[in-house]
């Protein structure tokens, strides 16, 4: 910092670690967390896509669906804008990106919402990002679904008056973009349209996708004359919002659906979904998880090299000065188990925490001790003895692979980390509940 | 505090990191608040909100369901005032796995629309049920305050140490023993309430024994658990101690400092009127005693009195009326501190019916009127009114020390007998029974310029052995004005000292008691 540099405050620095957005690449916060994954890095995702290693495309796939997931707060949302970035080029792909959780309802999320918003991005992108003009035959069948399906429905007429309102003299792809926008909006604000535009969706599936199908062709066409990009992949963020319920709905129950637009796909998933492994396999080409940062091996043993990683990821935030010693911070990442957002999170709470505008190591500890108080809540006395038995036999996290376990990676409680092991939450294992099982099982 | 309600001290860390935490806080964040008493609840927002006009709370009760709270949510004006939503626990289970639903759903859309901070207060199991079924609400989560009061003591009272403090030196030794004993196999032990009380209340029977470096060790030892606890209420008073400690070993200055930078700010932080009068008198105390008689008469009249009108305390009110007349009395406006003696405190002692009060009141206007000479009358105060109250609550150092102040009437007119043998029988006993070796000091150096008076040949070598033993004990204790004290009787006498006293000091004997603590 040169003298000249204004020293940050530590509750300025407090306004650095908040939770709610995902970083744009090129954000000053952004680090590569890749290298402290372990062995994870984005290639495996890249490769099915036909993207090698020196970002050459390959023939592209015709469809390709990934599902795109890891724990809660592990920087999905952060890795996936980076994936959108990084893919979106001329000679790659033209990125088009949904997120579900600002553009859609997600409570009782279906397919239909989340296509009709899909259609709603690619043709306001298309359209008011690159002046894209479309000719009129690609948009004649999408045009017609709305008008013989949407319109002709009994309870959906007064929907269509207001639309002609606000739409107005519109024509062509502008008229669709301020379409499908209307449509996407109908759904998301809970109308009383919702559910008849759902089953519209439902019930003329075939001529939507096959619409939607020659719209993302012509569009394909144009983004290549154009040198915007060889295919069209769409990214879609929020979906590993939904509850188990919802999710089995969107992702197995509904699959068919999906999958019917022949375009290029990742979703974002939920982790606990991954236990219906046979059912996803059948219809999702590759899972790609996003680890924990690897912070330390399956025998427990801190990984300095990733420390360095993780320490420059929280020096992004919270300058040096401002913790008392860098063994500190050391101790939180500890103790944050490589989860990004808990390590922010025993931040904020060692900030609320410190008297001296410093993290020290009281309230550090502090920290640690009422995440800790916060895991309890939700961990069932039975299950520290199956904790216990994981953190032993990390080499064999198969035999406990059932729904307990899937719940307790769902909360956190189990942390999964790349090449492949299994691990309690550090902070769990200050627990009295967490000792008294080590102590019964002679460790 | 200013209403019924009172914040229990053991949250009273908690209390101020959680406002702080709201005033600093920018941009929506999600605290939970934790609690299991709709009262406390309530005391504890109002007085998180004192001091903000735009105070926000919506209540569940009256909201019914998650789609109506979302829809409060977009009536309220953008402001920085956090939102307070109480009683989710009036909602049905089924209302409220709903409102769980919908927080976890619309998390962004609620901090698009709220754009400051939202404190839910919560019951624990419905916490545990917003960790599981709101799990992304609950990942957004600051910090979880805990305000729960334990179900068999609503208020975590901190310890009052005058019970223990009180009881005679063999007593007190034997209690010094029963805390260690009780601390010794918890050195290694993570802190604890318990642990924490027990040192704060060591420390002060240290104190109470003269044992000042012991006292401290204990103290900040005290102090340093209670900051590991969060416990800053009691914090801040283990601290007033050691201020206490500080200012009798002659370092009034760092004793002020610790006061006003440390205790002051976190009693005004908890808006803990009473704990506030009590530090302002405390410094008061110290200003006086360093000769600051006007900044401690104007701490008392404008720091300390107008807290107890406020708190409508009579007698609290009464003592600062008292505190505020010894002033004028060292000043030596006799009438006006008589004046305030006979009007302002004794009909208020009188009808509270506090017996002990009125004695030392009457103690006072004795004082007095032995300053002004009127020996007979102080005398007649001394053996009538005042010891008989001391005799029959049976408080020995109080009448040890009504004894002492008989002594110095009778030296005074010459009765140096008489005046020696309450020093040697009334006095020095009882002070080595209740283990008081500062006073039990004075009395000796009371007692060695007695016997000079006299016969200073005669006594020489008792005079010289009285003064050696009391300056031992003063230097021990690090007490530097009864030191100096000493240091001028050995001038005065003309006996042989190593280390002569700055003759530009007063000869005025210390008082044989000290301020209560």
């Amino acid at each position: 910092m040169s003298d000249t540099e204004q020293r940050l405050s530590i509750w300025d620095a407090k306004n650095n670690l908040t939770y709610d957005q995902p970083l744009e690449p090129g954000d000053d916060k952004f680090v590569d967390l890749a290298p402290a994954r372990g062995e994870f890095n984005l290639q495996r995702l890249y490769s099915q896509l036909n993207v090698d290693n020196q970002g050459n495309l390959h023939k592209p796939p015709l469809k390709q669906y990934i599902l795109f997931t890891g724990h809660r707060g592990c920087g999905k949302s952060t890795e996936l804008l980076r994936i959108a970035d990084h893919l979106h080029d001329p000679k790659r792909y033209y990125v088009v990106h949904l997120d579900c959780l600002e553009t859609l309802d997600i409570n009782n999320l279906k397919y239909s919402d989340v296509l009709l918003a899909l259609a709603a991005a690619l043709l306001k992108k298309l359209e008011t990002q690159h002046g894209i003009s479309m000719e009129q035959v690609h948009l004649s069948r999408l045009e017609n679904w709305y008008k013989e399906r949407v319109v002709t429905h009994s309870k959906l007429r007064s929907m269509e008056a207001e639309l002609k309102a606000g739409i107005k003299t519109k024509t062509g792809l502008p008229w669709l973009v301020e379409l499908f926008a209307e449509l996407t909006n109908k759904i998301s604000i809970g109308s009383t349209y919702r559910d008849e535009l759902r089953e519209v969706v439902r019930n003329n599936f075939t001529e939507f996708s096959d619409s939607f199908n020659q719209l993302i062709r012509a569009a394909e066409d144009k983004v290549r004359t154009q040198h915007l990009g060889e295919r069209i992949l769409f990214t879609v963020d929020g979906t590993d919002r939904l509850d188990s319920e919802d999710a089995h709905k969107f992702f197995i129950e509904d699959v068919h659906q999906l999958t019917q637009i022949q375009s290029l796909f990742i979703y974002c998933a939920p982790i606990n979904l991954l236990r219906a492994t046979n059912q996803l396999n059948a219809s999702f080409g590759q899972t790609i998880r996003v680890p924990m940062l690897k912070v330390r091996d399956r025998d427990n043993q801190a990984i300095e090299a990733n420390y360095a990683t993780v320490r420059k990821l929280v020096y992004h935030r919270v300058p040096d000065y401002l913790f008392d010693d860098v063994d500190t911070l050391n101790y939180l990442i500890q103790y944050s188990g490589g989860h990004p957002r808990d390590l922010l999170r025993l931040l904020n709470i060692a900030i609320a925490n410190q008297d001296n505008e410093l993290i020290d190591r009281v309230a550090a500890a502090r920290a640690v001790k009422e995440l800790a108080s916060d895991y309890r809540r939700i961990i069932n006395s039975e299950e520290y003895e199956r904790l216990v038995a994981i953190d032993n036999t990390p080499d064999a996290p198969d035999e406990f692979t059932d729904e307990i376990s899937n719940t307790m990676l769902y909360n956190l409680i189990l942390l999964e980390y790349n090449d492949y092991y299994w691990k309690s939450h550090p902070v769990i294992t200050t627990l009295a509940g967490y000792k008294k099982a080590a102590l019964e099982a002679g460790v | 505090m200013q209403t019924a309600w009172q914040l229990n001290p053991a949250h009273s860390g908690t209390f101020i990191r959680l406002r702080t935490l709201l005033e600093k806080l920018q941009g929506f964040h999600t605290i939970i608040a934790q609690h299991n008493n709709p009262a406390y609840r309530d005391g504890l927002i109002e007085q998180l909100t004192a001091a903000n006009a735009d105070t926000r709370i919506l209540d569940l009760k009256t909201i019914g369901n998650f789609n109506a709270f979302e829809a409060a949510l977009s009536q309220f004006e953008t402001g920085t005032a956090p939102l307070q939503v109480i009683n989710l626990e009036s909602l049905d289970s089924a209302r409220r796995d709903e409102f769980f639903r919908g927080l976890n759903y619309h998390r962004e859309h609620i901090a698009r629309q709220l754009k400051t901070s939202l404190v839910l207060w919560m019951v624990e199991p419905h916490i545990r049920d917003m960790a599981l079924q709101a799990p992304d609400f609950w990942a957004w989560r600051e910090k979880v305050f805990e305000f729960s009061l334990t179900v068999e003591t609503q208020v975590r009272w901190e310890g009052d140490w005058q019970k223990t403090t009180g009881l005679d030196r063999e007593k007190k030794q034997q209690r010094i023993q029963e805390v260690l004993d009780y601390l010794k196999p918890l050195e290694d032990e993570e802190a604890t309430i318990s642990m924490a009380d027990m040192l704060h209340e060591l420390g002060n029977l240290y104190l109470h024994l003269g044992e000042y470096s012991l006292a401290k060790q204990s103290l900040e030892q005290a102090h340093h658990h209670f900051i590991a606890l969060d416990e800053k209420h009691a914090a801040a008073r283990v601290l007033m101690d050691l201020a206490y400690l500080q200012s009798a070993q002659g370092e009034p200055a760092e004793a002020l400092a610790l006061l006003l930078d440390k205790v002051l700010p976190c009693f005004k932080e908890l808006n803990d009127l009473k704990q506030q009068a009590e530090v302002q008198g405390r410094i008061a105390d110290i200003l006086q005693a360093r000769g600051d008689l006007e900044e401690a008469l104007n701490a008392l009249q404008n720091d300390v009195l107008p807290i107890f009108e406020k708190l409508g305390d009579v007698q609290a009110k009464a003592v600062t009326m008292g505190k505020i007349a010894d002033i004028l009395q060292t000043r030596g406006q006799l009438d006006e501190a008589l004046n305030i003696r006979q009007n302002d405190q004794l009909p208020v002692y009188e009808k509270l019916g506090d017996v002990q009060a009125k004695a030392v009141t009457m103690g006072k206007i004795a004082d007095i009127l032995q300053t002004r000479g009127q020996l007979d009358e102080a005398l007649s105060i001394r053996q009538n009114e005042e010891l008989p109250i001391f005799e029959k609550l049976g408080d020995v150092q109080a009448k040890a020390v009504t004894m002492g102040k008989i002594a110095d009437i009778l030296k005074a007119r010459g009765q140096l007998d008489e005046a020696l043998n309450i020093r040697q029988n009334d006095q020095i006993p009882v002070y080595e029974k209740l283990g008081d070796v500062r006073a039990k000091a004075v009395t000796m150096g009371k007692i060695a310029d007695t016997l000079w008076q006299q016969d200073p040949t005669k006594h020489a070598e008792t005079i010289r052995d009285y003064l050696n033993e009391a300056l031992g004990h003063f230097q021990t204790m690090q007490l530097p004005g009864e030191t100096k004290w000493i240091e001028r009787l050995f001038i005065k006498t003309g006996l042989p000292h190593q280390a002569p006293a700055d003759q530009t000091q007063p000869l005025t004997p210390p008082t044989d008691k000290q301020s209560p603590l």
